[in-house]
């Protein structure tokens, strides 16, 4: 009897008891095991690239790095350190602004390796090749773009870094890369983009088309870094006739690729930035601050209060040095490109303050001011710090001045060049440049030009001309007085302060950097 | 409007529940009077004087005189109570009776109590491990709420840190120390033999009988995998055979911030302010008075109210315990209030000779309302700290006046946040635990135990155009959890030749956790509907994610417990877990203890001495686990995120990240425990010293990806912790007459940590409190080998460059009135190479110390307790303090003390300054932590049955958290915001101790309160 109820007991024990009992379930969270088999899960590691895309050019704090040009500074205290440590050469390893843009280039680059890694993992539909190969061609080719783009970003930043291709590499003694190496990548990279990418946003099967690189974006981008691999560092002199070439190639297919100057006055208004490319859009990152404010790194931070003075109740993050604003050509883009006087309204009056007068006394820039809500004659009106503009990261005026420049410093077409320079001024309002000039003041002259077309450190920042040009110091000798001095002295010669710090979050784990 | 029908709903409440309080009065019993006297003998026929009588359920009594005799003057149909120390007490039903002799035996004081251990009970006596018990006599004088309440200043080697005086807020309980730098640290928590997944926030306080926390591995290791922690074993009330008992109790108290800062009035902060940096003109200055006081406006008198009803009895074959409970409480921050409700029914019934049914089932409904995460950065009551006092609540037309200009465009009005927020959290919980024991033979039982927990929490918020000026949004979130347990246990109990004894013990075991969750966010969004019904719907952009992961242990456990005449104990268990998280060849680890105990007080030599009441030695060794990783956490995961490419839909895109670990693997703790305990003179005076060392080996580590490999982390097995120290109880009867007794109880409790070894990398950091406003390092915490967890990470700072320091001071770039910082790598420039460790968190001992009076009817309840050594990084104060990075204005009137060349022994470094620098992470804001509380004082007195006939009442007056003794600068020495960290895998991880961003502290409360039992 007993040993019956001792054997019920057990029985019941070991009918619960099975061998399954511990196996895992997932519940639809994906192993990597099974991941991007299909065109499908291909678009989503795709459209992936462009969240760390966004996140890069998404705050002030990720270009400041380059605010050591001679077009922009910023004020002493606040929370401005960060930025004022590049400003005044005095940039350290822990600087808070820089860890971001260097953490987003790394993040697009794993995206990007991800999907360069593994693009033959995409099998499915079989039995429809054309959408698989047109899918897959088109996920190479952004892919490409994407870790060019970033690397781009982070040489001319940093200089030597890793060069990391494998996402699947975790190397905590991991090495710099050289210079000739990072460089040789990218120029690979854009090139299996040019020719995998789809010949103008128009021909993408995928959506959103106009957030993506066409041909015309990688043929830009890498006119723009040949342009680069000419100057400081490399010095490759035979890369200016590369420039121009693929510049070139841009220009006259102006229209295949959809690139056209916009007038001065529309340049920066807020219809031409939120949620469509423009005409002059070469390549753009795009935000939205309604979807979800829980999802911070989608909405715009550059605008509209990061750049307006605390006058008007801005963040005073960065504005115009005084000295660059006063060399500034006054022309119609002089008026688009920076505020020069608040308005707003108190006690049913308008009242209006000069830069002269604001507390920082300098100008700024107006050219990330428009939003919706933005009121020209009541600008404390406005609290919002985040926005939906869009980004333009390559501007067509960006690939006119590349040709310009590139055909005088390869001993080009000069007639060409002028045209393309010519094309920038009249957009500007200004007249044409000086005929008659030597290949080296034409060159000069291209510099200057974007100086004053991208100024206030738009992501085709000054900062790149000047160390590619070696003019760092010499554009900072003509620093305004009343600006905050400097700390470092950048010296042209020993390239000294030309190269960020690496950044301490990863200084701290490796000691090979 | 929805407030409005809210605190209508809690006034029905109050106005259904008073009611029926009163009804139950109401029956009024008649009952005879007469005087009953006697005499009092022990078992030699000897008289025994000062023997305590009391009626029962009231503490009305007298003693007996020299002769033992006494006489007391009660009704007929109560009880006497005799009790005296060192002897057994005596019930006997008075039924009409006037004489009543009595003859007490000698008892082993306390040692016969019956403790429950897991998968079973032994006899306190019995004991082998380190096991501390708390019974609901310990607090009863108190108005505790929650179970952390009830433990604090307590129990040796338990610490608890109220992380927020929030109204159910976050509350740290740590047994010995902190083993695992991931994730937390919590014990489990075992009610009725029921592991409960879901924490102890919705257990019902006053249900509980009784608590005992085992502390060493000898006494956990048969929790195996989860055991590492400690365990805390609770068993809630059960009902006794006899007439029916109905206890109501009522609590009412009022709230208040115990402690206030200084702060500048608003002329003073405008002329201050001016003298570095002219933001006012003169005739601005000139019309400032006092200005707003943000710290008094955002704190109020908060009140709480207490209510529970209980009915509890039972006959021969059956009993039962029925509770309702409800708590309301508003906190003292603004617009803050926390409410639950909950029931319970225990009934055990004897279904056969041979068969028990015993089941208990509680339900609980929690509402936290504005409760959520203060203390970081953006918190409301972070920007009360830093507001400009020039700054209005409202403007001229009665408006809110939204943004703080003067201290920042990111201030926004803290009187604003607070009263404009809406953010709910409910819990609803249920947990059943069941058991069916069926007595096999005499020697041998078996029980089957099923139990099932279900919680669902839900997260509400609306964020208006004030709370949040970009765009109007909305959340729901709803997390669930469903778990279930089915342990069988044999147990077989034997005597041989009346001296050996063994207890066998066998459990098969299996349980399953199942995590879903799913949140819906909207942003644009017309706020009627929201509040009203949560309709997302109505939001113009909608966000929809949801997940769900689970997890299964199976585990057998053996225990034999054998024991020689009661003189030598051993004890020796092996519980062999297996755990999904772990991959087939990690899956299954065996967890062994065994310990020896000599009861000397029971060998003659010993007893001859006629000194020890009770002598034992205890010694024990066990390995115990921690698992706590999430599900799947050795795969790399393609994870998912939301791009919007500018539009108002968003596109989910997939990303990669991690790393494959296929040797993830059990975090195993092995700890050592030596013990002593003794009693003296017939155990009036009690003494227990524990001695421990534990070692974490194979530590849970999140290793982190190098930010150019694309960041993020994965869970790795490396580095070992060890913590170790010793704890002690002293309980004393130091009086005990008839009429006055004093009872006190004093422990004392140090344990020290250290990393012992990180792997190769050495060092790691905690979490990230203040986005990018640290110089240097993402975390003032730092883990590092060789150093205990805890440790600060930052910049000595030496003091302000007096004038005659301007030599040095310019070597570094510094002026005089700039803050000194060492040079620690003596480079000649202050950068990250000078970040070091600075300080540590940890305190160097604990105590806690209980006194309980009572004269007559009169009761005094003295709690208090100690923490000595360890600091904490006053972040609140730097940034009120000094000017920083977010917060660029001195709102504190310490931080008038700054440099000039007047003022060269300044505290603080000249806020003016184009060439100084102000860290964070310095020395500077490190500020001892150390404290004596006096947590509690309680006031009762227990009414007469013979006064008030039908009822017993105690009416008790306390004051909590009535006092506190400490040089901290802050609100509150014991409140961390620790567990509002950024980053997602640290949060209430042990490596962050001590940090105070604005925590919300924790209120001093008068509570007064009825008791009263029919």
């Amino acid at each position: 009897m007993k040993k019956n109820y001792i054997l019920a007991v057990f029985a019941i024990i070991l009918l619960v008891s099975c061998q399954d009992f511990l196996e895992e379930e997932t519940f639809g969270r994906i192993r990597p095991s099974n991941y991007m088999t299909d065109v499908d899960e291909l678009k989503k590691m795709v459209d992936g690239l462009y969240f760390p895309l966004c996140n890069m050019f998404q705050q002030t704090g990720t270009l400041a790095p380059c605010m050591g040009a001679d077009d922009v500074t910023t004020m002493p205290g606040g929370n401005k350190g960060g930025y004022l440590q590049f400003d005044i050469f005095n940039a350290q390893d822990n600087n808070n602004r820089m860890p971001l843009m260097w953490s987003t280039c790394y993040q697009a680059i794993r995206q990007a390796n991800i999907i360069i890694n593994d693009i033959d993992n995409v099998v499915e539909p079989a039995d429809d090749p054309e959408t698989l190969n047109a899918s897959k061609a088109e996920g190479l080719g952004q892919a490409h773009f994407a870790r060019a783009l970033a690397y781009y970003y982070l040489v001319r930043i940093w200089g030597e870094v890793p060069l990391v291709t494998d996402y699947n590499e975790v190397d905590r003694e991991k090495e710099k890369a050289t210079f000739q190496a990072i460089y040789d990548l990218i120029v690979a990279d854009l090139k299996t983009a040019e020719v995998n990418l789809p010949e103008a946003t128009g021909d993408y099967t995928a959506v959103h088309a106009y957030a993506r690189p066409s041909q015309g974006s990688a043929k830009s981008l890498l006119a723009s870094v040949y342009l680069t691999m000419g100057g400081y560092p490399l010095k490759q002199t035979a890369n200016y006739a590369l420039a121009a070439a693929k510049a070139k190639e841009v220009v006259d297919n102006a229209a295949t690729y959809g690139y056209e100057l916009l007038p001065i006055d529309e340049l920066w208004s807020f219809a031409n930035n939120s949620t469509d490319r423009n005409s002059e859009t070469v390549f753009a990152t795009f935000y939205n601050h309604q979807t979800s404010p829980f999802i911070f790194a989608q909405s715009n931070m550059n605008a509209p209060l990061a750049y307006l003075p605390g006058d008007a109740n801005g963040w005073d993050d960065l504005f115009a040095e005084i000295a660059f604003f006063e060399a500034y050509p006054e022309s119609p883009r002089k008026d688009a490109t920076f505020l020069t006087d608040v308005y707003w309204l108190e006690d049913g009056e308008t009242k209006t303050l000069n830069w002269k007068d604001f507390k920082e006394g300098n100008p700024y820039y107006r050219k990330y001011l428009d939003v919706p809500g933005w009121n020209e004659s009541n600008m404390k009106a406005w609290h919002g710090w985040i926005s939906s503009r869009s980004m333009q990261i390559i501007r067509y005026a960006e690939v006119l001045l590349v040709h310009a420049e590139a055909e005088a410093r390869s001993q080009g077409d000069l007639t060409a060049a002028y045209a393309s320079i010519n094309e920038v001024r009249e957009r500007a309002g200004m007249p044409d440049l000086t005929t008659g000039l030597s290949n080296e003041a034409f060159a000069d002259s291209v510099v200057l030009e974007r100086a004053w077309e991208f100024a206030g450190n738009e992501p085709n920042a000054r900062w790149f001309d000047l160390v590619r040009t070696e003019t760092v110091a010499a554009a900072n000798a003509n620093r305004d007085d009343s600006e905050v001095p400097l700390v470092g002295t950048p010296n042209d010669e020993t390239h000294e302060f030309y190269f960020a710090p690496i950044p301490v979050v990863d200084a701290i784990v490796n000691d090979n950097l | 409007m929805i407030k409005k029908l809210k605190s209508q709903k809690r006034w029905l409440i109050r106005a259904i529940l008073l009611p029926f309080v009163l009804s139950l009065i109401t029956p009024y019993l008649f009952a005879q009077e007469l005087t009953v006297s006697g005499k009092v003998t022990d078992t030699n026929g000897d008289s025994v004087i000062g023997v305590s009588i009391k009626i029962k359920g009231i503490a009305q009594g007298t003693i007996t005189d020299v002769d033992g005799n006494y006489s007391v003057t009660t009704d007929s149909q109560s009880t006497l109570v005799f009790s005296f120390i060192g002897m057994k007490t005596v019930e006997v039903p008075v039924n009409g009776q006037t004489r009543i002799d009595v003859v007490m035996q000698g008892e082993e004081m306390d040692l016969d109590e019956v403790v429950v251990v897991g998968y079973g009970s032994v006899k306190k006596s019995d004991l082998t491990g380190a096991v501390s018990s708390v019974s609901s006599d310990d607090y009863q004088e108190q108005p505790v709420t929650n179970l952390s309440q009830a433990l604090q200043g307590r129990v040796a080697g338990v610490a608890v840190n109220t992380n927020s005086g929030a109204p159910g807020g976050n509350v740290k309980i740590r047994i010995r120390g902190a083993n695992s730098l991931l994730g937390n640290n919590d014990p489990l928590y075992v009610v009725d033999g029921m592991v409960v997944s879901s924490g102890i926030g919705n257990l019902n306080i006053n249900d509980i009988e009784n608590m005992e926390i085992l502390k060493d591995a000898s006494a956990t290791a048969i929790y195996g995998s989860r055991g590492a922690n400690g365990v805390v074993l609770i068993t809630t009330k059960k009902g006794a055979k006899g007439k029916a008992n109905i206890q109501a109790n009522m609590n009412v108290g009022v709230s208040n911030l115990a402690n206030e800062l200084n702060f500048m009035d608003a002329k003073t902060f405008a002329t201050f302010l001016n003298s570095y940096d002219p933001v006012f003109t003169d005739e601005e200055v000139a019309g400032f008075g006092a200005g707003t006081d943000w710290q008094d406006e955002v704190y109020q008198t908060g009140i709480s109210q207490d209510y529970q009803l209980s009915f509890s009895g039972g006959d021969e074959n059956t009993n039962y315990y029925i509770s309702g409970n409800y708590l309301d409480q508003t906190g003292i921050m603004l617009n803050s209030e926390f409410e639950k409700y909950s029931v319970r029914a225990n009934i055990e019934t004897q279904l056969t000779d041979r068969l028990t049914l015993n089941m208990n089932l509680t339900s609980s409904k929690s509402n936290s309302h504005n409760n959520n995460d203060m203390g970081q950065k953006q918190s409301p009551n972070v920007f009360a700290l830093i507001a400009s006092p020039t700054h209005s609540i409202y403007t001229e037309d009665g408006l809110w006046n939204e943004v703080d200009h003067v201290a920042g465009p990111n201030t926004r009005n803290p009187v604003m946040m607070m009263e404009e927020r809406h953010v709910e959290n409910n819990v609803i919980a249920t947990v059943l635990s069941s058991s069916l024991n069926y007595k096999i033979t005499k020697d041998l039982d078996v029980s089957v135990v099923f139990g099932a927990e279900h919680r669902s929490r839900t997260e509400g918020a609306y964020e208006n155009e004030f709370v949040n000026p970009n765009t109007t949004t909305a959340y729901l979130r709803e997390y669930k959890l469903f778990a279930w347990q089915n342990s069988n246990i044999l147990t077989y109990k034997k005597t041989l030749n009346d001296a050996h004894n063994f207890t066998l013990t066998g459990v098969y075991e299996l349980s399953k956790n199942i995590n879903s969750n799913f949140r819906a966010e909207g942003a644009g969004i017309t706020p009627i509907n929201v509040l009203e019904n949560y309709s997302l719907q109505d939001a113009e952009n909608q966000s929809v994610r949801s997940g769900k992961t689970q997890s299964q242990l199976q585990s057998y456990v053996g225990r034999m417990a054998y024991n020689y005449k009661s003189k030598y104990f051993l004890t020796a268990t092996v519980r062999h877990d297996g755990s999904s998280k772990f991959g087939d060849d990690y899956r299954y680890s065996t967890f062994p203890s065994v310990a020896l105990a000599w009861r000397l007080s029971e060998e003659s030599f010993i007893k001859n001495m006629g000194l020890f009441h009770n002598l034992k030695l205890r010694a024990g060794w066990g390995e115990t686990g921690n698992q706590n990783v999430p599900s799947d956490s050795r795969f790399p995961v393609v994870s998912s995120n939301q791009v919007n490419f500018g539009q108002t839909s968003l596109v989910p895109v997939n990303s990669y990240s991690g790393v494959y670990v296929p040797d993830l693997r059990w975090e195993t703790t092995t700890q050592m425990n030596a013990g002593i305990d003794v009693g003296l003179f017939e155990g009036r005076l009690g003494f227990v010293f524990d001695l421990y060392k534990k070692n974490t080996t194979d530590l849970l580590y999140s290793q982190k990806i190098p930010e150019y490999n694309g960041g993020g982390s994965y869970f790795i097995n490396q580095g070992e912790v060890e913590n170790k120290g010793f704890e002690m109880l002293i309980t004393a009867v130091p009086v005990a007459t008839g009429n006055f007794n004093w009872d006190l109880s004093f422990n004392l409790t140090k344990n020290s940590n250290k990393v012992v070894n990180l792997g190769p990398d050495e060092m790691g950091f905690g979490g990230d409190y203040t986005p990018q406003m640290l110089d240097g390092a993402s975390s003032i915490f730092v883990i590092k080998t060789g150093q205990p967890m805890g440790s600060f990470w930052g910049y000595q700072w030496l003091g302000v460059y007096t004038s005659a320091e301007a030599e040095e001071a310019a070597r570094y770039g510094f002026a005089p009135g700039d803050n000194k910082y060492l040079d620690y790598n003596k480079d000649g420039v202050i950068d990250s190479g000078d970040l070091h460790i600075i300080g540590e968190a940890n305190p160097d001992f604990t105590w806690g110390l209980n006194n309980n009076f009572t004269y007559k009817n009169l009761g005094l309840d003295i709690t208090l307790q100690g923490v000595h050594g360890g600091q904490i990084a006053n972040l609140a104060y730097a940034i009120t303090n000094t000017v920083t990075s977010d917060y660029k204005r001195i709102t504190h009137s310490d931080g008038l003390d700054v440099w000039s060349p007047t003022n060269e022994d300044a505290a603080f470094a000249n806020p003016g300054s184009s060439t100084g620098k102000n860290f964070l992470n310095s020395s500077q804001f490190l500020q001892e932590a150390s404290y004596v509380k006096v947590r509690n004082i309680a006031l009762s007195y227990n009414l007469n049955k013979s006064i008030a006939r039908f009822a017993t009442f105690k009416f008790t007056f306390s004051v909590q958290n009535a006092l506190t003794f400490t040089k901290y600068k802050g609100y509150d020495p014991e409140v961390s915001s620790s567990g509002v960290a950024q980053n997602w895998n640290n949060r209430n991880a042990d490596t962050d101790l001590g940090i105070d961003i604005g925590a919300y502290p924790t209120a001093r409360t008068f509570t007064f309160g009825v008791q009263a039992n029919f």
